[in-house]
């Protein structure tokens, strides 16, 4: 198997928030009671930022599948045979928990951490909770790329239905949406949110595949300079031709839940603040920045 | 829509006008998408690659999600090719439209005559018709090429092949001058020669060319009736400025037939002056469409509205072709079939007016022999043979209106609909032409109702009058989803019975009754439960599996209306069609016998709905055989169809059970051959089990249909590549998938503008319907019954003036005939809205309200309370709708996701207005209108009646979603399921479109309160 990826086309988004109901529907979690806006805790993909007056562009925050990831790195339980609950896999580019071995009474760090969390470089996706509304399991969860259902991996969880792909086989082979010719097996599974999406603004294809596509300048990718407006660059991508992208670096559930925990943790226990380096790299200065901006354009309520 | 949804992958300029497919379409942005980004959709060697990507133009009062799609900044294109967001003031696109129209010919009249685009506009204007045309009546056909110019001497050449443009208004503005056509040699004589059975009336006659000086043709009197809307006026009735008029004027210019398929500066015409280039892969390939919506209809002119984007795409050439027309983006997957299946109060089945013409004089339910032979009278006005007049093809004993030989589809398909639903048409047809036969379709035809229901807003003042005593809601919402609540839930409040069907409880059924009433709510099967065929937008039928079982009690619709029959059979409610069937000697089948109920249910609806016995089982007692129909096979072009007839023996592959074996049994009525009885002609063919059936409507190349029900056909090939895939469901009429494309669209089905009164019209006739002998087809005119414009005769201050007509005594507007501008209802630009300026929309019966004049509707400035306009409502009140629900909410509201994603209702605000208002961004805020001053209190109007109570949110400086002086609401709310919040339509005003009676929802007076 190839590492497959996401590549997520701002420009073509709309926020219809297709692909999160998609997501839910797929894992069958739970509606939150607060809004989308106030994220919540099983809230594996999201498409947010955005107040409903203010318009594009529209990004999906969710798990960026890092190579090699610092969290499936930093996960200290293992089976009996010595796997750890939270990998990444090389075969597939999927950073993927088993809920079998995932136990999260048993992981968390000196400071009461979990490890998972604490290294996430992205600001946090993973979260600790109930994957699902009715799972007598509580443990980590997050975006895992719809691995572990249709027999992409090792079956997760049994107890859900396989992933109903919408791609379309020709003569029982599976092309690559981006270049014809390619034959790419892992487009079987591809993920819900990205068959949901009304807009094709995703697209599911083998992460050298979607390298080669976007290095393309007639792709209209690169800017002036020589760069490519693109961003992420593991197995979940954001490209543009129309907005120049900053990564989406703080999960917005680290927004709605964490960071107003931090003030009160800045005047608590000095130990629990060492929490905070993690936070202030994954997202704390885009959520200040952010905040700041809108302090400026007399913003000041909820989100509408 | 005139074209579809995967054309729209073919255009090369997206106009979205009043519509925003991003939230409330969000299927359609794909499609968007592939006409925008060819090469993102489409892999190396497709030779879509090849077209031009497609600018993206966004005309709406709100910068909506569709507008942030745009990309107003793309280096990579010239200016005048990149995508932009046009805003305009709500109600004012008719003045944008005719402001359009006046840039777009006085550019073109600028451009040196041998510019190709000038060319290719007024070749499309004065294009000629090659070959014969057709006629009726006793002469059969005319040579096209003699029909011409009376006033001209005649034989000026050719009748017109796409347009109207050249033909010739009378002095009085009211319709086409008109002559006579002598049909064996074409020759147009005088209205004094007298008729014979060679001669066709009524003929329109026709200049030269379409900008003959001195003519009063079509073309030049619309440059006239636009006259008035130079730059300045537009840009200060639009709000917009006047560099954004030109802005998309010279776009669409660009984007014109005219300007499609040049090539090294030179027009590409063939050697019949066609463009060579009709292919939209080809790079050179040029059209625009529009797609509007809502924001376009729900006006007191959308009629109006609509016909101005007719107009502005037929001057450019764009109907009737690839990435072109005029496309309705309709809110559900089968508003398209509800309209088609005559669900509107004016319509029966297939958009045949409702009969009026009663059996006898005014006597229905005939128990003794007519004689008036009003069935042949009623079929006489629709597409078919002419029955009367000088042309008429008919003999003297009236027989060929009812000889099936004689008829068209839509006169077939009525003929139909009269046997099968009332009678038994095996028997009824069977008769020999004679008397009997005449009497027995005429009996039959008295079982149908006769006259217009009431449209929705009269409705709901008849149940508060109490003339109406019951009513049965059929998964609609009307108390949410109809202006001015305080009208509509004081009919509600006031029936006797009250009839819900729905699949939640929704606020109609939880409206507050009087005492002693009775009201039921009756569960639903939702669209996932029931089978059945869906018609949409694109005019596409396609089937829909019974996917899971209904949940706990509830019940197909299907169902549902058979056990209302039978409840009403057993009540007696059919013993009148007994009475007549008896007094005409009108049997029944005699397979009816063996069954229960009388033998009008049994005639009627067991025997031709799969025999559904009506007590106890229900559907799943009920099967019948289908065909085998993979659907997972069908969805690849590499896979081979698994079809096999249904004669195989393998009897369980076929067997359809339950809601698929019925509606399998309604979708073969009414969609076979109406030459087999077939009942709705638009529809005929979509199933067909005829020896041609495989090769029946659909073009050479894609190797036949694989099954009878084309509902059922997942054909994906597309074997031109051009987007038309003709295999996959059926589209009306007979599966053509561009309408009026007169041929040019390759691969299609071909679809002629035949005669000189089925070409596109920018001109429409205000007389009432008459009968046109020389046309086959269309022989109605085309008529709008509202008349825009106010009296202005001698008025000089009155821009209508300007396009007055003939001498000062007979002056008159042609705003109606061409589409002029008038102020919303509740106007902030009174000055404008003046009697002597731009006016209001009026009915023309002297009644110059389009509000019930029941003291109702209260409005703004024109109450008992004087004239406190511009301090008391100084904002535009706009509603809205959001992708996360869908239409008066019932389903979406009842969605934990849905209600996740978007809990509350909310308020949009102009920053401008914020600040002048003291309003500050998330404050809860208070909308109140006219309709709901005061009414707090008031007992029939619980929990938000007096106003619209959400938090406001408000665009920052450089990004505003609204304009200022609007206010934009969603109105999916009410105070229901899990989600509550405040009804929009508690403020909106029931001002209606004097055509369809669609309300102003997208206008009317506000002002905003702190709470």
């Amino acid at each position: 198997m190839t590492v497959m990826a996401i590549l997520h086309d701002v420009d073509k988004c709309m926020r219809c928030n297709g692909c999160v109901v998609a997501c839910k529907r797929e894992w069958n979690l739970r509606a939150g009671t607060n809004g989308v806006h106030n994220v919540s805790a099983d809230q594996r993909m999201t498409i947010k930022s955005q107040k409903r007056v203010d318009m594009g562009p529209f990004v999906r925050f969710s798990c960026w599948h890092c190579k090699d990831a610092p969290c499936a790195r930093a996960c200290p339980i293992k089976d009996e045979n010595g796997k750890r609950a939270l990998t990444w896999n090389p075969n597939t580019g999927a950073v993927a928990v088993d809920p079998k071995i995932c136990n999260t009474t048993k992981c968390k760090d000196d400071f009461g951490q979990y490890p998972c969390q604490v290294n996430c470089q992205r600001g946090g996706y993973p979260k600790i909770g109930k994957p699902y509304e009715g799972s007598e399991w509580f443990g980590m969860n997050k975006c895992i790329l719809c691995a572990g259902r249709a027999g992409a991996e090792e079956d997760l969880d049994k107890s859900l239905p396989p992933l109903q792909t919408r791609q379309v086989a020709v003569n029982g082979k599976f092309y690559s949406p981006l270049f014809p010719t390619v034959e790419v097996p892992g487009l079987a599974h591809e993920p819900a949110c990205v068959s949901t999406c009304p807009a094709k603004a995703m697209k599911w294809d083998t992460r050298a595949n979607i390298a080669a596509y976007l290095t393309d300048p007639a792709n209209g990718y690169k800017l002036a300079d020589g760069t490519l407006n693109v961003v992420g660059g593991d197995s979940v991508m954001w490209a543009s031709r129309k907005t120049l992208l900053a990564p989406p670096k703080a999960d917005p559930f680290i927004e709605d839940h964490v960071a107003p925990m931090i003030s009160g943790m800045l005047t608590g226990s000095l130990a629990k603040a060492a929490i905070l380096p993690t936070l202030v790299v994954g997202g704390l200065m885009a959520i200040s920045s952010r905040r700041a901006k809108n302090e400026v354009n007399a913003v000041t309520g909820g989100e509408v | 829509m005139t074209n579809h949804w995967a054309d729209i992958a073919n255009t090369t300029l997206v106009l979205a006008w009043g519509a925003n497919p991003a939230e409330n379409h969000p299927a359609c942005i794909a499609h968007v998408g592939r006409a925008r980004f060819p090469k993102d959709f489409f892999p190396v060697g497709d030779t879509r690659r090849n077209k031009k990507p497609a600018q993206l133009i966004v005309v709406d009062p709100r910068k909506t999600r569709t507008a942030s799609l745009c990309n107003e900044l793309d280096t990579s294109k010239d200016v005048g090719e990149r995508d932009r967001y046009i805003r305009i003031r709500p109600g004012t696109d008719i003045a944008l439209s005719n402001g359009l129209v006046r840039y777009m010919i006085e550019t073109l009249e600028l451009r040196p005559e041998s510019d190709p685009v000038r060319v290719g506009f007024f070749r499309h204007l004065d294009q000629r018709g090659t070959g014969t045309f057709w006629t009726d009546g006793n002469a059969t056909t005319a040579a096209a090429t003699a029909a011409g110019n009376v006033s001209a001497g005649g034989a000026a050449g050719g009748n017109s092949k796409y347009t109207d443009a050249r033909f010739l208004i009378n002095d009085d503005g009211t319709d086409y001058k008109r002559g006579r056509v002598i049909a064996s040699s074409g020759d147009i004589v005088p209205d004094t020669t007298p008729k014979d059975a060679t001669t066709l009336s009524d003929f329109p006659l026709k200049a030269a060319t379409c900008n003959a000086v001195g003519e009063p043709t079509v073309f030049n009197k619309l440059k006239e009736h636009v006259a008035p809307y130079t730059l300045p006026v537009v840009a200060d009735i639009c709000g917009c400025t006047p560099e954004e008029i030109t802005f998309l004027g010279d776009a669409l210019i660009a984007h014109s037939k005219g300007a499609s398929g040049i090539i090294a500066g030179a027009p590409g015409v063939d050697a019949n002056g066609l463009p060579i280039v009709k292919d939209a892969r080809d790079a050179s390939f040029r059209a625009a469409t529009i797609l509007y919506a809502m924001g376009i209809t729900q006006h007191t002119c959308g009629a109006q509205s609509i016909k101005s984007f007719a107009v502005l795409q037929t001057l450019l050439g764009n109907m009737g072709r690839q990435g072109g027309g005029i496309n309705a983006l309709r809110g559900i997957h089968n508003v398209q079939g509800s309209t088609d299946m005559g669900l509107l109060f004016g319509n029966i089945p297939a958009y045949s007016g409702n009969p009026t013409l009663q059996v006898d004089g005014g006597r229905d339910k005939r128990v003794t022999p007519s004689t008036n032979n009003a069935f042949g009278k009623y079929v006489d006005a629709l597409w078919g043979l002419p029955l009367s007049g000088s042309g008429r093809k008919q003999d003297g004993s009236y027989d060929d209106a009812y000889n099936t030989d004689q008829m068209q589809l839509q006169q077939r398909g009525f003929y139909n609909m009269t046997l099968k639903w009332f009678g038994n048409y095996t028997y009824v047809n069977g008769l020999p032409l004679g008397v009997t036969k005449r009497a027995a379709v005429d009996a039959l035809y008295s079982l149908w109702p006769k006259g217009n229901g009431h449209d929705h807003v009269t409705m709901f003042r008849d149940m508060a009058s109490g003339l109406t005593k019951a009513a049965v809601v059929w998964g609609q919402n009307p108390a949410v989803t109809e202006p001015n609540q305080g009208a509509v839930r004081a009919g509600l409040y006031n029936l006797d019975t009250l009839v819900c069907t729905d699949i939640f409880e929704n606020e109609t059924h939880a409206v507050k009754r009087k005492p002693g009433s009775l009201t039921y709510l009756i569960p639903a099967a939702a669209t996932c439960e029931k089978a059945g065929s869906a018609t949409n937008s694109g005019r596409t039928l396609q089937w829909r599996y019974e996917a899971v079982k209904p949940a706990g009690n509830s019940k197909d619709d299907n169902e549902l209306l058979l056990r209302f029959a039978k409840a009403l059979d057993v009540a007696g409610a059919f013993s009148h069609i007994k009475d007549v069937w008896d007094a005409n000697g009108i049997t029944y089948d005699a397979n009816v016998l063996t069954n229960d109920g009388t033998p009008v249910y049994k005639q009627l609806f067991q025997l031709p709905y799969g025999g559904y016995i009506g007590s106890g089982n229900g559907f799943n007692a009920v099967a019948g055989p289908g065909e085998l129909v993979n659907v997972r096979s069908l969805v690849s072009a590499a896979v081979t169809y698994n079809i096999v007839a249904p004669t195989e023996t393998d009897a369980a592959k076929f067997n359809l059970k339950g809601s698929e074996w019925v509606a399998e049994c309604v979708y073969r009525e009414f969609t076979s051959p109406v030459a087999v009885g077939g009942t709705m002609w638009i529809y005929t063919g979509a199933y067909n089990d005829t020896a041609t059936w495989a090769a029946d409507n659909i073009p050479a190349g894609y190797g036949g249909w694989k099954v009878m029900n084309r509902a059922k056909s997942r054909d994906r090939q597309d074997p031109a590549g051009q987007f038309m895939s003709h295999g996959w469901g059926y589209s009306w009429l007979v599966n053509r998938r561009v309408f009026y494309n007169n041929g040019d669209v390759p691969g299609d089905v071909g679809d002629f503008f035949m005669t000189a009164d089925s070409v596109s019209r920018l001109f429409v006739s205000s007389l009432p319907p008459a009968l046109l002998n020389y046309s086959r087809w269309y022989r109605t005119y085309h008529k709008l019954v509202d008349k825009p414009s106010p009296v202005v005769a001698g008025n000089s201050a009155s821009p209508h003036y300007a396009v007055m007509l003939g001498s000062p005594s007979t002056l008159k507007s042609l705003s109606g005939k061409f589409p002029g501008h008038t102020e919303p209802y509740e106007t902030p630009r009174q000055d404008l809205s003046a009697d002597t300026k731009w006016g209001r929309n009026t009915k023309g019966t002297g009644k110059w309200d389009l509000v019930k004049d029941d003291g109702k509707t209260k409005v703004a400035g024109r109450g008992s309370d004087g004239d406190p306009l511009a301090s008391k409502y100084p904002l535009v009140l706009t509603t809205i709708r959001c992708v996360e629900h869908f239409q008066g909410g019932p389903i979406t509201r009842n969605n934990p996701w849905n209600v996740e994603l978007e809990p509350v209702p909310w308020i949009e605000l102009n920053s401008a207005d914020a600040r002048k208002y003291g309003v500050r961004d998330g404050d809860q805020v208070r909308i109140v209108t006219a309709r709901t001053e005061g009414v707090g209190g008031n007992s029939q109007m619980p929990d938000y009646g007096d106003g619209f109570k959400a938090r406001v949110g408000i665009g920052v400086q450089t990004n505003q979603r609204v304009g200022a002086g609007v206010v934009a609401i969603p109105w999916h709310w009410g105070e229901k399921g899990l989600s509550t919040g405040s009804r929009a339509n508690d403020l909106c005003i029931d001002a209606g479109d004097a055509n369809t009676v669609i309300p102003e929802y997208k206008a009317c007076l506000c002002r905003i309160e702190k709470m």
